[in-house]
C-alpha cells in the first residue's frame, strides 16, 4: 500500500510538472512571437513571421525602401549572459563595389557578424570605440568606410548598437534589444528574454539611420561619377 | 531605450540591478553538487579531520582565486574568462591549453554527475525492490538527454528551476537540523571520529579532493552584466559565496562524519543520501534523493554548455579546426562541439569510476588555478596600475598569488600520492596537444583576428 501510495504520488508530481511545463513553455513562445508587434506599425504593409529559430521576423518598407526586421538570439557566450540582437537590415542594391562591417566588442564567438567572412582590416579611427573590429572585402572597402565613417563614429555612441554592415546588397544595423535572465542562464543555462520588446520609436530611429547611411552611400556614387 | 543604461568597461547593463546577495546566492547555486557527491573522497585520504582541514585550505585557495579573477575581469567586463585572458597576457600556446583545462574540467564534471545520478537511480530502483535495476542506462540516458537539450536550444522553458534549486539547498539545511546537532541522539562523533588516521601526510593527501567543495564558483565573477557595481559585487559577491559554501560544507562534514565512519564515508557515492537513509525517515530520503537528482542535472546541464562553448571559441579562433566553431542554423548552438563531446563524457563516465573521474575534473582545475597565479604576476608587471583602470585591485600583491601557487603545488602533490598515474597521464596530454598547437595547428590561426581586448601596448615590449 505505501509503494502504490508513493508511485501515486510520484506520478502525479510529474503530471504536474509536465502539465505546468507545457503551460509555460507556451506563454512563453506566445511571449516571444510578439517580441516585434508592438513597432509593426512603423514599417507599411508589415508581415510578420516566425523565424526557423523561434523568434520572429518583420517584413515591410520605410519611405519607400523594402527592410527586413529580424532577431538574433545569441546564447553562445562564455561566461557572459546571452544576448538578444535586433537585426534592421535595408534591402536593396546600392552602387558601390565593396563590403564593410564594423564590430563593436567582438570576442570570437560572434557567429552572426559578416566581419568573419571579410579578409582585410582597416584600423579604427581615433573617434571610434575603444573595443571595434573593422574590416572589408579588399582595400578598395578602405573608400567606403571612410564616406561614412563620421557618420557611424555617431552610431556607435549609443553603447547598444554592435555591428554596422554595409554590402553591395543592403545596410544593416545590430543593436542589442535583451539579455537573458542572470538566474536562468546562470543555474540552468536557459535563456529567459523577459519583457523583451520592440519600442517602435527605437525602430524608427534604426530605420532612418540606415537611410542616412545609403544617402551617404549614393552620394559616393555621384563623387565618383563626378 | 526605455531602460537606462550604463557602460562597465567593455559591456552593456540594463538597469536590472543585482546586487552581491544575488551573486551570492547563484554562486552557492552553482556549486552545491559538491555537498552532494565528490567531496567525501578527502575523507577516505586521511580520516574526516583532514578532510575538514582540506575544505578550509581549499577555501583559501579559492579566495585567492576569486581576488585574482576579479581584478582580471574588471578591466574589460567582457573579457570572457580566463581563455581570452590567456591570449592576450601569455599568448596563443597558452590560451590554448587553458581552453582545454576548460573543457576538460567541464566534461569531467559532467560525467562525475552522470556517475552520481546513476547510482543514486540504482540504489533508490533496489530499494523499491527492482533488484536488477543498473545505473548504466541511467548514465548514458542522462548525458545524451542533456545533450539532446543543449543542442535542441535553450527554449525548453520550466520556470520551476530556480525553486528546485532552492530545495536542494534547503534539503542539506533541513537534514542538519533533523539529525538534531546539538545532541548526540543521531550524531555519534565521539565514537565515530578517529583523529588523523595517516597523520598529516593524511591531511595533505585528502587536499586533492579538498577543492571539490568550491569547484567553479570563480564562475560567478564573470556574467556580470547586470550587477549595480562588479568592482564591488563581484568580489564581494564571491567571498559571500565562499563563506555559504565553508558553512554549507562544514554542515555536511559535521552531519556526515556523525553518522558514517570514515571507512565508509571516504568511498561513498551520494553521501547526504546516505546520511538521509541512515536517518530512517522517508520524507528525509526522498528530499535528499530530489537534491541530488537536481544537483546533479542541473550541474551535468550547465557543463556540457560551458564545455560545448569553450571548444566552439577555440574553432573560432582557429585553435580547433574550424569545423567546430559551426553554429546550427535552425537551433543557433554549436552543435557539433556539443555532439563531439558527448562520446568523451560517456567514456569517462562508463569504465571510469567517479573517484578516478572527479579527479582528472579537478586536476583540469587545478591546471587553471595554477595559470592564474602565474598570469597575475605577469599582468601586473605588464600593465601596471596606472596603466589599465581596474574596478577592483585585489590587496597584497603578490601574496595572494605565491598562496595560490603554494596551495596549488601541495595539491599537485596530493594527487601523487593517490592518483599518480592520473596525474602523468593529463600531463603527458597536455605536452603532446601543445607540441600538436606549436608544429601543427598555429599555422592556421588567423594571429590578427584572435585578440579581441583593447589593452594598450605591455610595458617592456
Amino acid at each position: 500500500m505505501p509503494l502504490t501510495l508513493a508511485a501515486l504520488l510520484i506520478a502525479a508530481t510529474i503530471a504536474f510538472f509536465v502539465i505546468y511545463g507545457r503551460r509555460e513553455a507556451r506563454i512563453a513562445a506566445a511571449a516571444r512571437h510578439s517580441i516585434l508587434d508592438s513597432a509593426k506599425d512603423v514599417l507599411d504593409g508589415a508581415r510578420v513571421e516566425i523565424d526557423t529559430c523561434g523568434f520572429p521576423k518583420m517584413d515591410g518598407t520605410f519611405r519607400g525602401r523594402a527592410f527586413r526586421v529580424a532577431l538574433v538570439p545569441d546564447t553562445l557566450t562564455f561566461r557572459r549572459l546571452p544576448q538578444l540582437w535586433l537585426d534592421v537590415t535595408m534591402r536593396r542594391n546600392l552602387p558601390i563595389d565593396g563590403s564593410v562591417a564594423i564590430l563593436i566588442r567582438p570576442t570570437g564567438a560572434d557567429y552572426f557578424s559578416m566581419t568573419d567572412r571579410l579578409t582585410y582590416r582597416i584600423e579604427p579611427p581615433a573617434n571610434f570605440p575603444e573595443m571595434c573590429l573593422i574590416k572589408g572585402d579588399g582595400p578598395g572597402a578602405r573608400h567606403i568606410f571612410e564616406r561614412v565613417a563620421p557618420y557611424v563614429a555617431g552610431l556607435l555612441r549609443d553603447p547598444y548598437v554592435k555591428e554596422v554592415v554595409i554590402t553591395p546588397r543592403g545596410i544593416r544595423i545590430m543593436r542589442q534589444l535583451a539579455e537573458g535572465k542572470r538566474g536562468d542562464h546562470l543555474i540552468l543555462r536557459q535563456i529567459v528574454f523577459e519583457n523583451a520588446r520592440l519600442n517602435p520609436d527605437d525602430l524608427g530611429e534604426l530605420l532612418a539611420e540606415a537611410l542616412e547611411v545609403e544617402g551617404l552611400l549614393l552620394n559616393v556614387k555621384l563623387v565618383s561619377a563626378a | 531605450m526605455n531602460q537606462t543604461t550604463a557602460v562597465h568597461g567593455e559591456k552593456i547593463s540594463l538597469l536590472r540591478v543585482l546586487g552581491p546577495a544575488h551573486v551570492w546566492a547563484l554562486g552557492v547555486g552553482i556549486v552545491l553538487v559538491g555537498e552532494y557527491m565528490g567531496w567525501n573522497f578527502a575523507v577516505g585520504k586521511g580520516g574526516a579531520i583532514a578532510a575538514l582541514i582540506a575544505c578550509w585550505a581549499a577555501g583559501l585557495l579559492y579566495t585567492c582565486v576569486a581576488m585574482i579573477d576579479s581584478e582580471v575581469t574588471s578591466t574589460v567586463a567582457a573579457a570572457g574568462g580566463q581563455y581570452a585572458q590567456s591570449k592576450h597576457i601569455i599568448g596563443p600556446l597558452m590560451a590554448f591549453n587553458v581552453g582545454l583545462y576548460l573543457v576538460f574540467a567541464y566534461t569531467m564534471l559532467e560525467a562525475a554527475n552522470a556517475i552520481t545520478l546513476g547510482y543514486l537511480v540504482q540504489t533508490v530502483g533496489q530499494m523499491a525492490g527492482f533488484a536488477e535495476a543498473q545505473d548504466k542506462p541511467f548514465i548514458v540516458l542522462a548525458i545524451v538527454f542533456l545533450a539532446w537539450l543543449n543542442y535542441r536550444g535553450v527554449y525548453a522553458t520550466l520556470t520551476v528551476n530556480l525553486v528546485l534549486t532552492a530545495i536542494a539547498f534547503i534539503a542539506v539545511v533541513i537534514l542538519f537540523t533533523a539529525v538534531k546537532p546539538w545532541s548526540t541522539e543521531m550524531l555519534n562523533h565521539k565514537e565515530i571520529l578517529n583523529g588523523l588516521p595517516y597523520g598529516w601526510i593524511g591531511v595533505l593527501a585528502s587536499l586533492h579532493f579538498g577543492l571539490w567543495y568550491y569547484l567553479g564558483i570563480e564562475g560567478t565573477c564573470q556574467a556580470a552584466e547586470e550587477v549595480r557595481s562588479p568592482a564591488r559585487s563581484l568580489p564581494l559577491g564571491t567571498m559571500a559565496g565562499i563563506m555559504t559554501l565553508l558553512i554549507a560544507a562544514t554542515m555536511t562534514w559535521y552531519l556526515c562524519s556523525g553518522l558514517m565512519p570514515w571507512e565508509y564515508l571516504g568511498q561513498a557515492t551520494t553521501p547526504l543520501f546516505d546520511a538521509a537513509r541512515l536517518t530512517s525517515s522517508t520524507p528525509l530520503m526522498v528530499l535528499l534523493f530530489i537534491g541530488t537528482m537536481f544537483s546533479t542535472l542541473a550541474s551535468a546541464n550547465g557543463c556540457i554548455n560551458d564545455a560545448s562553448r569553450a571548444w566552439f571559441s577555440m574553432g573560432r579562433d582557429r585553435y580547433l579546426p574550424t569545423w567546430f566553431g559551426a553554429v546550427h542554423p535552425k537551433n543557433r548552438t554549436p552543435f557539433r562541439s556539443i555532439v563531439f563531446l558527448v562520446p568523451v563524457a560517456l567514456t569517462f563516465a562508463y569504465f571510469a569510476p567517479l573517484d578516478q573521474v572527479i579527479t582528472f575534473s579537478i586536476l583540469s582545475g587545478l591546471l587553471g588555478y595554477t595559470y592564474m597565479s602565474i598570469q597575475v604576476i605577469f599582468f601586473r608587471q605588464m600593465w601596471p596600475l596606472d596603466m589599465i583602470k581596474r574596478g577592483y585591485v585585489h590587496p597584497f600583491h603578490p601574496i595572494p598569488a605565491l598562496v595560490l601557487l603554494t596551495i596549488c603545488s601541495a595539491t599537485y602533490f596530493a594527487v601523487f600520492l593517490g592518483y599518480g598515474t592520473q596525474l602523468v597521464a593529463m600531463m603527458v596530454f597536455f605536452i603532446v596537444a601543445s607540441l600538436w598547437f606549436h608544429f601543427h595547428r598555429y599555422k592556421y590561426v588567423r594571429r590578427g583576428d584572435q585578440f579581441t581586448m583593447n589593452w594598450p601596448r605591455p610595458q617592456g615590449y
